[in-house]
């Protein structure tokens, strides 16, 4: 039987959940060593993320549990047939997270914050392919990011660094 | 205890204000229909996390983007340097320079330096020197000599060498002897790159800690004996090793040796595995593009030399891929299907190797 904990959103909202899935989260991990996770463990963190952080974690979850159990009878297909789920699954959410950016920030402070390295990492991967190759100028625009510096200013800083705009 | 560790977190996720915050900002600012900049908010060390995964050069240029980010680009862990990102040499080197000399001096967990063909060997050096006093614990390079001062790296474990493009120019020689002695190096990935060795050299026994091993797409220049005996090597990988003379030959004789990929082209470079007792799991998966009939003795000796050296393998898997249908051994019967497919059965007192053309289907079964 499996130990479950109940986490509650900031918004109040109950999710009941393996200690397994959501012992990846350090944060947590550590307050159940200590002995500090009893009753409703509250989070800063809407039930909207904490719903897609638990998507995520559940499926690295169901990812290790499977390696663990696997043989080594055909576990090479086994292997490559699972690694193109994953990879679609992951490709799936990667697109919807791109299409609403909110919720790829909500989920990155989440992720920072419950200490999900891999998660973390993934989402930091994510928003570096989604910059990558483009000009500061389309990165303000992607992400509403104000130009503070002053034209004469933004002229000494691009000289001062110009040794890296060189062609 | 447990209430004051439970108060202490309350306290913590109480504090975390940088969450809550931007939910809110984010709220009102719906209202007003105005978008605000999150990607700036977020806390530095994600924004840090996430240049670090672009090459260092964007990463510098976005440094205009608004004063938050002015020096953000300083404080990366990783950098990532390109001569191809430069249309001059000149351009290229004065930029590593200055960035050497800039970022702040944190540690530096991995760097990316390629140079191409023409090398700048002050450059070369000042970039390894750092590195090696930044704690470098990953690199990829299209350098295959380093400097001497670099080659005692204690701090180096994963290690990638071979040009970015599919040119020639990365060789490891046997003279003068190549003494890359990085002793915490646990993964090392050649592609690309050319052995030029003499007949035995015994390149790979130098890495103490090596336990993964990819060797991708290289070339064996001359010799006839191609050795892999790192003493703690656990994962190999060849794929596409080719060779120009005859009677060159593969020997792996890695005693920690536990799984095993080989592709390959025709012509087949020779196997011989010796002194891998533990060898669990091995694929070997040989292309076959331009197959005559006249060739199945070819391989069918090949197949049947290969699986009686790989015979204590606990699993064994070999591949064949035909661009047409053969009819080999007598696998007429069944030419329908392009993969034949050998795996080990025990029996009592030896084992017995089916080809497979699909599991299903067996054609012919030898006992060892």
């Amino acid at each position: 039987m499996a130990i479950m904990y109940a986490l509650k959103s900031s918004d109040n909202e109950i999710f009941e959940v393996e200690q397994k899935v959501i012992e990846q989260s350090e944060t947590i991990k550590k307050m159940i060593e200590d002995g500090a996770a009893t009753g409703e463990i509250p989070l800063q963190v809407s039930s909207k993320t904490l719903a897609k952080v638990l998507e995520w974690c559940k499926q690295r979850q169901h990812k290790t549990v499977e390696n663990e159990n696997d043989d080594n009878k055909g576990k090479r297909k086994k292997e490559r047939d699972e690694d193109d789920d994953i990879k679609e699954w992951e490709n799936k959410f990667s697109d919807e997270l791109k299409a609403d950016k909110d919720v790829l920030f909500d989920l990155l402070l989440a992720s920072n914050y419950l200490d999900l390295p891999a998660l973390l990492s993934f989402l930091c991967q994510l928003v570096a392919d989604m910059v990558a190759g483009k000009m500061p100028e389309e990165i303000r625009r992607m992400f509403n990011i104000e130009n503070d510096f002053t034209p004469e200013e933004e002229k000494a800083i691009t000289a001062e660094h110009g040794w890296a705009f060189q062609p | 205890m447990i209430v004051t560790s439970c108060l202490a977190f309350l306290d913590y996720v109480n504090t975390d204000l940088t969450l809550s915050l931007p939910n809110q900002a984010r709220k009102r600012n719906k209202l007003e229909n105005i978008d605000i900049d999150r990607l700036s908010n977020l806390p530095d060390s994600l924004i840090h996390h996430i240049l670090s995964l672009l090459d260092t050069k964007s990463a510098v240029q976005y440094s205009i983007i608004s004063k938050t980010w002015r020096n953000h680009w300083q404080n990366t862990t990783s950098l990532d340097f390109d001569h191809a990102n430069f249309q001059t040499r000149t351009g290229f080197g004065k930029f590593v320079r200055h960035v050497l000399r800039f970022r702040r001096p944190f540690k530096l967990s991995k760097l990316r330096f390629y140079s191409g063909y023409k090398r700048n060997l002050s450059l070369i050096d000042a970039t390894f020197k750092y590195a090696k006093s930044h704690g470098v614990e990953e690199l990829g390079t299209d350098l295959s000599d380093f400097p001497p001062s670099f080659l005692d790296c204690q701090t180096l474990k994963s290690l990638t060498v071979g040009p970015l493009t599919r040119s020639l120019y990365c060789v490891i020689r046997s003279h003068p002897p190549n003494s890359f002695t990085f002793s915490s190096l646990t993964t090392l990935q050649l592609y690309y790159v050319s052995f030029d060795f003499e007949n035995g050299y015994d390149f790979f026994s130098s890495f103490f800690n090596l336990e993964k091993l990819l060797i991708i797409d290289c070339f064996l220049l001359r010799f006839m004996v191609f050795k892999i005996s790192a003493p703690r090597l656990v994962n190999l990988t060849i794929s596409n090793l080719r060779f120009f003379t005859d009677h060159t030959e593969l020997v792996i004789s890695s005693p920690k040796l536990r799984f095993f990929s080989f592709e390959g082209i025709y012509p087949l470079l020779p196997l011989n595995v010796e002194d891998c007792p533990i060898l669990e799991m091995v694929k070997i998966c040989l292309y076959c593009p331009n197959f005559e009939e006249e060739n199945t003795y070819y391989y069918n000796g090949y197949l049947i030399s290969a699986s009686e050296k790989l015979s204590h393998a606990s699993s064994c898997n070999i591949l064949l891929n035909f661009p047409h249908q053969p009819t080999l051994f007598t696998l007429e019967r069944y030419s329908h299907s392009r993969f034949i497919k050998i795996t080990k059965v025990e029996k009592e007192g030896g084992c017995i190797f089916y080809y497979y053309m699909n599991p299903s289907l067996f054609n012919i079964g030898r006992g060892t």
